[in-house]
């Protein structure tokens, strides 16, 4: 296992610089290389120093894994194969519904779920595990079955720049639909408002549990969702069912953010019953509390 | 209601700033996209319902409190019509109470207060009454209202005063007050001894409008008994220890019996002078003398008191008699042969029994400057050679108080007359004109004390004036009487604390013909008592005021007043006098520091006299001018707008209405934030 001392400092790109990046694997290269750089190095550069299998050498293997004592006995070229180069698959479930298109400041929600699955799916093949993506909103808009080989990290980044807000959120369903989808455990990354009941999200996550996977939710939410900062009275409009409502906020901040705390609280509850791991994420924050997470819960998959 | 300042309601408008800003807010609003309105339609309407409605309650407090305010600053007061508008439909009732000092003969004061009850006790519910008492002026107790509680008390609070009647602007006063009420029927109580005096039949005639109805009330004692000293003459001030004069006391009976056991005392200073038995028939009067007492030195309290009848408040008089030194008067001369050419001088101070003046006749050459002192006032008459020594004595006997008349005649020399007296004449002396025929004293300042006397009588201004000397006045001085051409002949100016008056022609009639006239003699006693400066006794009405002269140091008596109270309410007038009302009958006492005067303040002895007015002819009087309503009541005037808004004062509420308003609203909004910010 590697340390995970984490730095802390500007190393980490603000989402706001990020979105001035338009490619998106520019964009994971820059947040996963800036985290990495960040962790203590590992005489192991980062593999399992479990032995697994050997393997015949391939041109382009880095010769220090060659077995240098079977090559002496054998006269053959073979790769020593560790126990953490073993693929893990990691499934990325991100939200493109309406409600991930809102954004007060520079980036919306679902931009930032977007570097966040790159980061992740950059992240997970430098570790060569195989990365799936689904996006969902009312239905599965995109889905790309985890693969661990060379390209298909392009394919992933490819399918998750194309993704735009869509319709309404299904998310419960689509929870379990994925859980019936994956045959093979593995990590499933969640990112998404969570705007649902919380007991329903639950069940489609327990759904996913009960499949062997280990969960990762990141709640990506925007800094006026949380805060509440109108000042004037506003005419809000839903972005997904396109609801109006005139709002003092003088008055209803107080329930509203009540309202929103006692949703976080059930959603971080249900988490830890479950053995979730859950992490709120706001959009005008680094993406390093994301990685870290991801990367804590990897390690424990082994 | 009517409005001072109506403009200031236009900022009335301001109260629909805070609806404005709400509207205009409200239409703003921005239309923003929002994630999802999930938990905003889950919070509970009745949570909104009731801080809309705590600001709501903050709007209407704002729009309030500016409202409040503009109607304040717009002086708002209520029109006597609006007054009078609930009680339109009851009657309006005035109630005269006399309140004179012949009220307070027998029980006749008590009999006025339970009449006076009674028309309060026997007004219709909602009826509005006002209570005036009157004498010589009047005094308005409770202003038209229907208040019958406050009516009873200030009905036993009444008194009788010490003034005399005067039923005409009591009854002016009431139809005053009666016009703007707003009753359906309007009636004046009159509750009176009637006394035919106070009828002043001299006096501009009241006229009652037709729909004002006069009730007289008599309260008088059937045929009551009453003698008074109604007048007592003296000489105010004698300069002997006899009193050679008349003390003249005239007594009345003015009830219809004769009085034979009656006695009149002279007392000079609480001790008998002389007493005698008096005898008085029905409705007569006399005059009973005095003479040939004692006078002390100084201010003497003197009084003239009958007995004999059951009313004693005006068998008394009062009156001081003043002794004092005699007016040392020294006057220079040129030595003549012949007759003195201060002949006439001498003849004007010398006249009379009770001589005020001193006099002594001396030449410049025979007098000690030092002797200067013991006169009073020094007459340089025409008199040459006044040395360097003698003009300085008399400059600074002049500014230590002393009067100087300088008379300037033809042995008067310009030059040697403006170097004499440089520092002392009020003006310098030039040529002698010597006219033609005679110039006329044609200008005189005859409110000077010393021509007031001659105010009335153009015969001062005829004085023919044949010679005299060219002047001109000093900075500061005062030219009291000047020729036709302006040429001054009397000039006043001072000199220290003294009084300096200039005559730039004769005191005999070598230049003019003023000793040859009766006005002489005055003249030169007015000129004499102005620059002695003394005073002479007091006495006034009660309800008058009376005057209390400075010391000739400036400074002013403490006065107490006759029951020994001091009068703190005294003001100065332009004289350097202090004033005060009299309002006790007796001697007030002046309090210098060294010594005591007094001043007598005495009844008006008019009101002694109980005779019953006519009752029906004077009601007939009073109605004569029936259907004529062009008579305006000048007394009370007719209160103005401002004077209406000033005794209301309906802003001082309003304002401060709207500042606790202001105050709560801020407290409340500030809670409100405050639990804001905790929650």
């Amino acid at each position: 296992m590697q340390n995970t001392t984490q730095q802390t400092g500007t190393r980490f790109l603000a989402p706001e610089v990020l979105a001035r990046i338009s490619s998106l694997e520019l964009v994971a290269r820059s947040v996963v290389e800036g985290f990495i750089s960040g962790l203590h190095r590992s005489p192991h550069l980062g593999f399992s120093t479990d032995f697994a299998e050997h393997r015949q050498y391939m041109p382009g293997d880095d010769l220090r894994h060659l077995d240098w004592k079977l090559l002496a006995r054998t006269d053959r070229l073979y790769i020593k194969k560790y126990q953490g180069d073993t693929n893990a698959q990691l499934h990325l479930l991100v939200d493109a519904s309406a409600s991930m298109g809102y954004a007060s400041g520079a980036v919306t929600k679902l931009q930032y779920a977007q570097y966040l699955a790159a980061s992740l799916a950059f992240l997970g093949v430098r570790q060569h595990d195989s990365v799936g993506l689904g996006a969902f909103d009312e239905e599965m808009v995109e889905h790309v079955p985890p693969l661990s080989r060379s390209g298909h990290l392009r394919t992933v980044l490819g399918v998750l720049e194309r993704l735009t807000p869509g319709r309404g959120t299904a998310l419960s369903t689509q929870l379990h639909r994925m859980a019936e989808l994956l045959t093979r455990r593995g990590i499933v990354v969640l990112i998404s408002d969570l705007y649902d009941e919380p007991e329903r999200i639950m069940e489609g996550l327990e759904h996913l549990r009960f499949r062997g996977n280990e969960v990762i939710v990141f709640q990506v939410m925007d800094r006026q969702e949380l805060d509440f900062e109108f000042i004037e009275p506003v005419v809000l409009e839903d972005s997904e069912t396109e609801e109006q409502l005139h709002v003092l906020p003088d008055i209803v901040r107080d329930e509203y953010l009540r309202a929103m705390k006692a949703h976080i609280e059930a959603l971080k509850d249900g988490a830890a019953r479950n053995r979730i791991d859950y992490e709120l994420l706001r959009t005008n924050e680094p993406l390093d509390a994301a990685l870290s997470s991801y990367l804590g819960r990897r390690s424990q998959f082994g | 209601m009517a409005f001072l300042n109506p403009f200031f309601l236009l900022g009335a408008l301001a109260a629909g700033i805070p609806v404005l800003v709400h509207l205009v807010r409200r239409t703003r609003a921005a239309k923003l996209q929002f994630a999802s309105l999930m938990f905003l339609r889950r919070i509970e309407q009745k949570t909104i319902r009731q801080r809309k409605l705590r600001n709501l309650l903050l709007l209407a407090m704002r729009c309030a409190a500016l409202l409040l305010l503009a109607f304040a600053f717009s002086r708002p007061y209520f029109t006597s019509a609006n007054l009078a508008a609930p009680s339109a439909n009851h009657a309006s009732s005035v109630i005269l109470v006399d309140a004179s000092y012949s009220m307070r003969y027998g029980d006749v004061f008590n009999r006025a207060r339970q009449a006076a009850r009674k028309m309060v006790s026997d007004s219709a519910a909602g009826e509005e009454i006002a209570l005036v008492t009157f004498a010589s002026a009047y005094d308005i107790a409770m202003p038209l209202k229907a208040n019958v509680a406050e009516a009873n008390t200030l009905i036993d609070q009444m008194q009788p005063g010490l003034g005399s009647t005067d039923y005409l602007q009591a009854i002016q006063a009431a139809v005053a007050l009666l016009k703007d009420a707003g009753g359906r029927e309007r009636r004046i109580h009159l509750i009176s001894d009637f006394q035919d005096a106070g009828w002043n039949r001299s006096a501009a005639p009241v006229k009652l409008p037709p729909d004002i109805k006069l009730i007289p009330i008599n309260v008088a004692e059937p045929n009551p008994t009453n003698i008074a000293v109604s007048d007592v003459k003296a000489d105010p001030v004698v300069y002997a220890q006899k009193y050679s004069g008349k003390v003249i006391a005239r007594v009345g009976n003015y009830s219809g019996e004769a009085i034979d056991d009656a006695t009149i005392e002279l007392k000079l200073n609480d001790l008998t002078v002389e007493r005698r038995p008096l005898k008085l028939d029905a409705g007569a009067s006399q005059t009973i003398e005095f003479t040939g007492f004692n006078v002390p030195e100084g201010s003497n309290r003197a009084t003239v008191e009958v007995t004999g009848d059951t009313f004693p408040l005006d068998n008394k008089f009062f009156f001081t008699i003043r002794r004092d030194n005699q007016t040392r008067v020294l006057v220079i001369e040129t030595p003549v042969r012949g007759r003195s050419e201060s002949f006439f001088v001498q003849q004007s101070m010398m006249a009379g029994e009770n001589n005020q003046h001193g006099l002594t006749v001396k030449t410049a050459g025979m007098l000690n400057p030092a002797d200067i002192d013991s006169y009073r006032v020094v007459i340089v008459n025409d008199a040459a050679g006044i040395n360097e020594a003698l003009a300085s004595a008399l400059k600074s006997f002049a500014e230590r108080g002393g009067g100087v008349i300088l008379a300037a005649g033809k042995h008067t020399d310009d030059s040697d007359f403006n170097r004499a007296f440089a520092g002392l004449a009020p003006a310098t002396l030039d040529e002698t004109v010597r006219s033609r025929g005679y110039a006329l004293m044609s200008q005189v300042k005859t409110d000077h004390p010393i021509f007031s006397a001659f105010a009335g009588s153009g015969r001062l201004t005829s004085t023919r004036v044949y010679a005299y000397h060219r002047a001109t006045p000093r900075e500061g001085t005062l030219t009291l009487a000047a020729l036709d051409d302006a040429s001054p002949i009397v000039v006043e100016g001072s000199a220290g604390k003294g009084k300096v008056l200039l005559v730039t022609t004769t005191l005999d009639t070598a230049w003019n013909d003023l000793p040859l006239t009766p006005m002489f003699l005055p003249l030169m006693r007015q000129m004499l008592d102005y620059l002695d400066g003394r005073a002479k006794g007091s006495s006034c009405l009660v309800g008058q005021v009376f005057n209390a002269p400075a010391d000739p140091d400036g400074s002013m008596p403490a006065v107490d007043t006759p029951s020994g109270k001091r009068v703190d309410d005294s003001r100065s007038n332009q004289s350097g006098e202090q004033s005060f009302d009299a309002k006790e009958i007796g001697f007030y006492k002046l309090r210098y520091r060294d010594r005591n005067e007094f001043a007598a303040v005495n009844l008006d002895t008019k009101e002694s006299d109980l005779s019953k007015v006519d009752l029906d002819e004077f009601i007939a009087a009073i109605s004569r001018g029936e259907g004529d309503r062009s008579v305006q009541p000048s007394q009370p005037p007719h209160l103005t707008a401002e004077e209406t808004e000033a005794k209301q004062r309906l802003w001082l509420p309003l304002l401060v209405a709207a500042l606790l308003l202001f105050v709560t609203e801020a407290v409340i909004a500030r809670r409100i934030r405050m639990a804001k910010l905790i929650g």
